[in-house]
């Protein structure tokens, strides 16, 4: 067998008991919890058992075995549904993906390990013997996500992906149909990725004291290559901003956010999925330029947040919050200031002056490491060394 | 005094069978307009706020006689289980179609409706049911001008018929 699976440095840290007596019982529970999962691992994988990363007991951002029953399961074709319920308890724990594509076993992944459910309701490596998903398969997985209303569905079809209830993205390929040069739905679906959601807290409270000046936010530019933690930081900063943070000085404030990919809130039916803090609007699937307009005129926002600018009339949009005393915070693809120079739409944004910070992300020192932060309109730096804003154990 | 009141029974029976026949002709076109009028509002529901279908459908009821709203919000039950929504058409039809006084082509107009519901865009469903209100609104016409000619007649023919064959045992 060709072992594709690869372990996590640090994930046995996650494992490491505190050694307090006051938390004694707990520790015992995890261990017990740990000897179940060994014992769960040895009767169900066929093959490779010795490369099942550890497992963290209790982590605080994925979602229980219920909760991924409920919300993502129970929307999978019955076939499916009951072949990953018939799972023995554990085996689904810290899922990240399951994917479907029509024709081809189905696969799920937890970290750097990819694996297959056999027929039988084992788990195991070998994709030959992994339980076929049909092309029926896909489209009832997709009738039940959408709960047959397909139309009600018909922008996030055009951007490829919906998003379930608990902040859950599932992604989807097929058929596209155009219309007039533009995606106009996507039909024939053959492929799912469905991407559970996970909220990462804490990330952007490092961050914030360096978008602080005299005790006000100030509208901030955030570069970053894509899997850099951008969005992650993004929705932190959203949740620090709204709840406040007394330690920083900073009240909570009306936070207004335009989520173009629904990728910040995770909208459900309107309502956010992830915890973005007390004080925020979201307008949900709206364009950016018009969506920072109507936050302006309708819910008067203290701050703005949305993400991936990147079109002309996002800069007008823009110039028209900040100019009306809104501070902006917003994202581009990057990876540092000559980077976005050297394209004549993010040239401009940057020249617009609007911005008094700029923060570079990267991947250098792990997801999330923040390699510069410096003031745009003066170019005075002011972090003065890297700054990691969380461990690798999150990337 | 036994054969009174058996020629009595048979005179009682045999017009509450008429008036029965008639009153389900008079049913049908109230029961077709019901349908016609929750699909109208489904189809507003859809095009105008793409609201998703097991909310279409149970808001699509307001106003609109049983049994036409039950069979609404058994499919609107049923999507919200996991089940497909023509498949959920089609079940509700099954189960409920005892409590209908319709025939069986007007089954096949209501049933038509559920074939790929929820399955396309906006534009497409607005078609899709729009064309459910037309075949609707014919088999109501049609059926009203039925129940205008035959009701009556299943009236009173259930009590002459009775007296009929009362006569002929006399």
């Amino acid at each position: 067998m060709t072992l594709w699976v690869t372990k996590p440095a640090n994930r046995s840290k996650a494992v490491q008991p505190d050694i307090s007596i006051s938390k004694a019982p707990e520790y015992r529970l995890k261990w017990l919890c740990l000897i179940s999962d060994c014992f769960i691992r040895v009767f169900t994988w066929e093959e490779g058992v010795s490369q099942v990363p550890a497992l963290k007991p209790g982590s605080k951002h994925a979602p229980s075995e219920d909760r991924l029953s409920l919300e993502v399961i129970s929307l999978l074709a019955p076939p499916l549904a009951s072949l990953l319920r018939g799972l023995p308890a554990g085996s689904l724990r810290e899922l990240e993906e399951i994917r479907m594509r029509a024709g081809q076993p189905l696969l799920l992944r937890r970290g750097n390990l990819e694996f297959t459910v056999y027929p039988g309701g084992k788990i195991g490596s070998d994709l030959v013997k992994g339980f076929p998903v049909t092309p029926e398969a896909v489209r009832s997985s997709v009738e039940i996500m959408t709960r047959s209303s397909i139309y009600a569905w018909e922008d996030e079809l055009r951007n490829g992906f919906l998003t379930l209830r608990g902040g859950h993205r599932v992604g989807l390929a097929g058929k596209v149909v155009v219309e007039g040069g533009y995606v106009k739905t996507v039909r024939h679906i053959s492929s799912l990725n469905v991407r559970i959601a996970k909220e990462i807290k804490g990330v952007g409270r490092k961050l914030l004291p360096y978008l602080i000046e005299k005790s006000i936010v100030q509208s901030a530019l955030i570069i970053s290559p894509p899997q850099a933690g951008k969005t992650t930081l993004l929705r932190d900063l959203i949740r620090i901003l709204s709840s406040g943070e007394p330690e920083a000085g900073l009240a909570g404030l009306n936070v207004g956010v335009v989520d173009e990919r629904s990728e910040l809130a995770g909208c459900w039916e309107g309502i956010p999925q992830n915890d973005l803090g007390p004080r925020t609007d979201v307008l949900d699937c709206c364009p950016k330029s018009q969506g920072m307009v109507m936050l302006l005129r309708a819910m008067s926002p203290q701050v703005i947040v949305t993400d991936e600018l990147g079109r002309r009339e996002d800069i007008t949009a823009l110039e028209e919050a900040v100019n009306g005393g809104v501070t902006v915070i917003t994202t581009v693809h990057g990876q540092d200031e000559q980077d976005i120079k050297r394209k004549p739409v993010l040239r401009e944004l940057l020249g617009t002056g609007v911005f008094r910070r700029g923060v570079v992300l990267s991947r250098r020192q792990g997801v999330g490491t923040v390699e510069r932060v410096w003031d745009p309109a003066t170019g005075r730096d002011i972090l003065t060394a890297p700054l990691v804003l969380r461990g690798r154990e999150h990337a | 005094m036994i054969r009174l009141l058996g020629l009595l029974a048979i005179l009682a029976g045999s017009g509450a069978f008429g008036l029965l026949m008639a009153r389900s002709y008079t049913l049908r076109p109230r029961q077709l307009r019901a349908f016609h009028q929750a699909v109208w509002a489904l189809e507003t529901e859809i095009s105008y706020s793409s609201t998703p279908l097991p909310e279409a459908l149970a808001g699509a009821v307001n106003g609109v006689e049983e049994p036409a709203s039950k069979f609404f919000l058994a499919v609107a039950d049923q999507i919200s289980r996991g089940i497909p929504a023509g498949a959920a058409w089609q079940k509700a039809g099954e189960e409920l179609k005892r409590d209908f006084c319709l025939t069986a082509e007007d089954w096949r107009t209501v049933l038509h409706i559920g074939i790929g519901l929820g399955t396309t865009d906006r534009t497409e469903e607005k078609k899709k049911l729009r064309l459910g209100c037309t075949r609707l609104l014919a088999a109501e016409e049609l059926a009203e001008e039925q129940s205008r000619k035959l009701a009556r007649v299943w009236r009173y023919m259930g009590f002459l018929a009775g007296a009929a064959i009362v006569l002929v045992i006399l």
